[in-house]
């Protein structure tokens, strides 16, 4: 961003910013304001490739949609009790003490199965995804456009099938400042949770980005590559995912 | 305290017993320092407890120290140096014995003096208020120790002289000027240490005629580091990382001075601190400051001084988001700014036997903060103080000061006495004093609006009145040979102490708000011993009490002063020729184990209290100083020389994983210039 690289040039002549804030333009009352960038996001619209977008800023349920038609999404909630009297043997309610470095479970609870709906390949739980039986693979592009023209010229693809997790599905934050999360024990797909993370073992929340394209194989054999360019909207709340993606990737 | 500490202490307390078998009266209580006769040591230009020292703290009117009529602390320009220290927070740990520094959420900084919080003790830098606060302290990186001189420290309420936040007392920075008769100065100074720390710094000074200008570069940081506590139950307020950081100062001060009665002073200042909290993370907090003031002394007539003042600082916080693909990546987005305009005027008119202070100013006080709701808010305030010094006899002294405050928001005012009575006879001193302070409610605790984490919330609350604090201080000094004695007391009567409530449960999660505490009283005492030897030995023990009494019984917002802490320093320092000298030093602090009734949850208090206990520690550091030709030092430090290491990082827990290390270098340029011209 230019305004970034400008604040560089002022540490590497300090004296200058010094010298040369008497002559910016300014009010004396509120201070220097254009100094710093704008939290516009990237306009996408020009983008090349197809964009999801998805509002998944609340903890309790899942948002479910198809590659195909994005902007059509299905919020299904989660379970905390088990209601139906049959247990799939995984969904819990599962309650940890997260600290850096250290995860201990306090208690678990078997669930209801997560209510699915009858036609989706991704589901988003603020950063979390999960694929419909899908496998996904984290390569080491950083960009869609430094893919090879066909998915099979990638070396090394390692897919993963989702995996069971206990501790990453945050669904009760209320009592996070003790370290003690309820959370959704569920199979998720690890290369693509990873894409974003976001680190609450020490308050405030700590975000990561892996910032690698991510590679998706659908059950019926079909490839999408996948890049996530945003978590946030305009004003820096969380939650709001912007991916770029290729579908489908021959 | 652990046996090994016992022996640790008892071999300290020998060590300077040892050291003060052949002592020569050095300092006498006047000031006078007379040369020991045995000049085997170096004295590394010290000049001992320096009583001569001219501070203005006290009665905002330049005053020796030996006549201040209202107790004050130095910590001199040598102690600084001596220290090695990199910012004020190493500073004040490692002098005053009842400063602790902890932290708080996100490893914000807060400290505790004599059981008053931050945002309850005034920091000044050269006598003027610094905008910005997290948790209502200022940003301590701000004052980095290569621009000191020294720091003048009044205990107790003070804000008859100083207005809103001085209940607690003022911390005053005085920074370094260009000496007089001096035509150019250079030094540079560089540290490494553990955890990646590294700080380099320079200044450099020049003198044509009537200007002189001075322009200050420092450069400090460290790595982030994960530690590991040993728990087995919830413990909430505790840290598993500390975080990184690069910070710059920059300062740069131009003086002219047209003709012996006017000096004019201007001066510029930028600061940058970027915390990183993990290493990888995708969004770092990014602190910027920006300061401009001009200042003119004048003297009028005979001996009237007259001195104006006008002070723009901004401090802003910024949320950088790290270079990577993201759509919102490397862009620096601003969260937070306050705005101060300031203007002040002092008038000081000799008069028979005293000095009449009166002063004025003016603060616009503005504050933009996504956490409150993204608005701006604003305020103007206004004051106007007197003050009567006067002597009484050739003992007493007397001083008497009353300010009045006005705040926009609310149209508050407030009235502020103070009253001090000095008597002293030859090498002792007695001073009493009451004073009034109070804090007036800032803008955040008025209006914020911020979802801290999910489901839990931090409110404003515009019903918020000014703490209030009544302050009485009994203090002696009492200098005998080689040893200076000090005694401070002081009980302090709280009204109104600002802070957050009960967590309160609705809907939408839980939600703690700032309010006000109905009363509450801290008493406390200080007292301290120093020698210095012509044996080359010097030496220093404080101690400091205080008990804090919360009738409310409601949860302490902050770490609790400890009751009880010891502070240490035995320094020995040897010549060897006529070009090399050393120091050994060996300090330390010993905090007592506190207790402190909390919330489980502070997200959800129907769970109740708990009594937590932060238990005691000591630190002890060894600095071995190389000297040579009084223009290179270089000093190899060891930190925590007995390697402590917290079983649980609360948050006043010490920043320590065990022993570290540090070396550093500082060249005096100008004076080997001349050295060798």
């Amino acid at each position: 961003m230019a305004n970034e690289t400008k604040m560089r040039k002022y540490f590497q002549y300090p004296i200058l910013t010094v010298l040369g804030m008497s002559s910016m333009t300014f009010s004396a009352c509120s201070g220097l304001v254009d100094i710093y960038d704008e939290l516009t996001v990237q306009d996408t619209a020009s983008s090349p490739y197809r964009q999801l977008h998805v509002t998944a800023t609340t903890y309790d349920d899942w948002t479910y949609l198809t590659l195909d038609n994005p902007d059509s999404t299905v919020v299904l909630p989660i379970p905390t009790t088990l209601n139906s009297g049959e247990w799939d043997g995984v969904t819990s309610y599962t309650r940890q003490e997260i600290k850096l470095g250290s995860t201990t479970e306090l208690s678990s609870t078997p669930t209801d199965a997560q209510p699915e709906p009858e036609r989706w390949d991704l589901a988003f739980h603020h950063f979390d995804i999960r694929t419909n039986g899908g496998m996904a693979f984290e390569t080491e592009y950083t960009s869609l456009d430094q893919l090879p023209a066909h998915w099979s010229d990638i070396p090394g693809i390692e897919w993963q099938a989702d995996q069971t997790t206990k501790d990453r599905v945050w669904i009760d934050l209320s009592n996070s400042l003790a370290f003690n999360i309820g959370c959704q024990t569920i199979d998720i797909s690890l290369p693509l949770s990873n894409m974003a993370w976001m680190d609450v073992s020490n308050p405030p929340p700590i975000y990561n980005v892996s910032g690698h394209v991510c590679l998706l194989r659908m059950k019926d054999g079909t490839v999408a590559a996948l890049f996530l360019d945003n978590y946030m909207n305009e004003k820096g709340k969380k939650g709001y995912l912007t991916i770029s993606y290729i579908y489908p990737y021959e | 305290m652990t046996i090994r500490s016992l022996i640790f202490f008892f071999a300290v307390v020998a060590l300077a017993h040892h050291g003060a078998k052949a002592t020569t009266f050095v300092t006498s209580a006047d000031g006078t320092t007379t040369q020991p006769a045995d000049t085997a040591y170096s004295d590394w230009s010290d000049k001992g407890i320096d009583l001569d020292i001219v501070v203005v703290t006290a009665t905002r009117t330049p005053k020796p120290l030996s006549k201040s009529p209202i107790p004050i602390q130095i910590i001199s320009a040598n102690d600084i140096r001596k220290t090695d220290a990199t910012n004020v927070q190493d500073i004040l740990q490692r002098e005053l014995p009842g400063v602790e520094f902890s932290y708080s959420m996100n490893m914000q900084v807060n400290m505790n003096m004599a059981g008053f919080a931050g945002q309850s003790v005034l920091f000044l830098i050269d006598g003027e208020r610094m905008a910005g606060e997290t948790n209502d302290n200022i940003d301590f990186e701000r004052i980095v120790a290569n621009g000191v001189d020294h720091i003048e420290i009044v205990k107790g309420a003070a804000s008859a002289l100083y207005g809103s936040s001085a209940n607690g007392g003022v911390i005053n920075i005085i920074t370094r000027d260009l000496a007089d008769g001096t035509e150019w100065t250079l030094d540079a100074d560089g540290r490494i240490g553990s955890h990646g720390e590294r700080r380099y710094a320079l200044n450099w000074g020049v003198r044509r005629k009537t200007l002189a200008n001075k322009i200050q570069l420092s450069y400090h940081g460290s790595d982030c580091y994960q530690v590991h506590s040993k728990r087995t139950e919830a413990l909430p307020l505790i840290f598993d990382y500390v975080p990184g950081q690069e910070v710059y100062n920059v300062g740069d001060r131009l003086t002219y001075q047209p003709h012996e009665r006017v000096k004019l002073t201007g001066r510029l200042y930028y600061y940058y601190r970027q915390m990183v909290r993990k290493q990888g993370e995708s969004e770092h907090t990014r602190y910027y400051d920006y300061t401009a003031g001009l200042r003119g002394n004048f003297r009028l007539g005979k001996r009237d001084m007259l001195e104006v003042a006008y002070l723009f600082d901004q401090y802003d916080k910024t949320r950088y988001y790290v270079p990577s693909q993201l759509a919102v990546s490397d862009r620096d987005v601003r969260e937070y700014s306050n705005v101060q305009n300031s203007v002040r005027a002092l008038w000081t008119h000799p008069v028979e036997q005293g000095t009449l202070a009166i002063g004025t100013d003016y603060l616009y006080d503005y504050l933009v903060n996504i956490k409150l709701g993204n608005a701006h808010y604003k305020q103007s305030s206004f004051d106007a103080f007197a003050q009567y010094d006067r002597s009484l006899g050739d003992n007493w002294e007397v001083v008497g000061a009353l300010r009045y405050d006005f705040f926009e928001i609310g149209h508050r005012s407030q009235v502020t006495p103070k009253v001090s009575l000095a008597w002293h006879r030859e090498q002792f001193k007695l001073r009493t004093s009451y004073g009034m302070g109070f804090r007036a409610p800032s803008l955040k605790e008025l209006y914020y609006d911020f979802e801290a984490m999910p489901s839990w919330y931090i409110d404003g609350n515009s019903e918020l009145v000014p703490e209030r604090s009544h302050n009485f201080t009994l203090a002696a000094d009492y200098a005998h040979g080689a040893y200076t004695y000090t005694l401070l007391s002081y009980y302090n009567r709280i009204s109104d102490r600002l802070t957050t409530g009960v967590p309160r449960s609705l809907a939408d999660g839980a939600h703690l708000a700032y309010t006000n505490l109905r009363q509450m009283s801290i008493t406390g005492g200080e007292a301290s011993v120093q020698g210095r030897w012509s044996s080359g030995w010097r030496a220093k023990l404080a101690y400091s009490y205080t008990n804090e009494h919360n009738p409310d019984q409601a949860p302490n917002q902050f770490m609790p002063a400890r009751p009880h802490a010891l502070n240490y320093n035995v320094e020995h320092s040897r010549t060897a020729g006529s070009h090399y000298s050393w120091s050994a030093i060996l300090s330390g602090r010993w905090l007592a184990d506190v207790h402190n009734d909390e919330y489980r949850s502070t997200q959800h208090p129907e769970e109740g209290i708990m009594r937590v206990h932060y238990p005691a520690y000591h630190l002890h550091t060894f600095q071995f100083v190389q000297r040579w030709d009084d223009y290179i030092s270089l000093t190899f430090g060891i930190d925590n020389l007995l390697g402590y290491k917290p079983d649980n990082y609360f948050y006043n827990a010490p920043l320590t994983t065990g022993r570290s290390y540090s070396l550093s270098l500082h060249i005096d340029i100008d004076k080997a210039y001349r050295h060798w011209k």
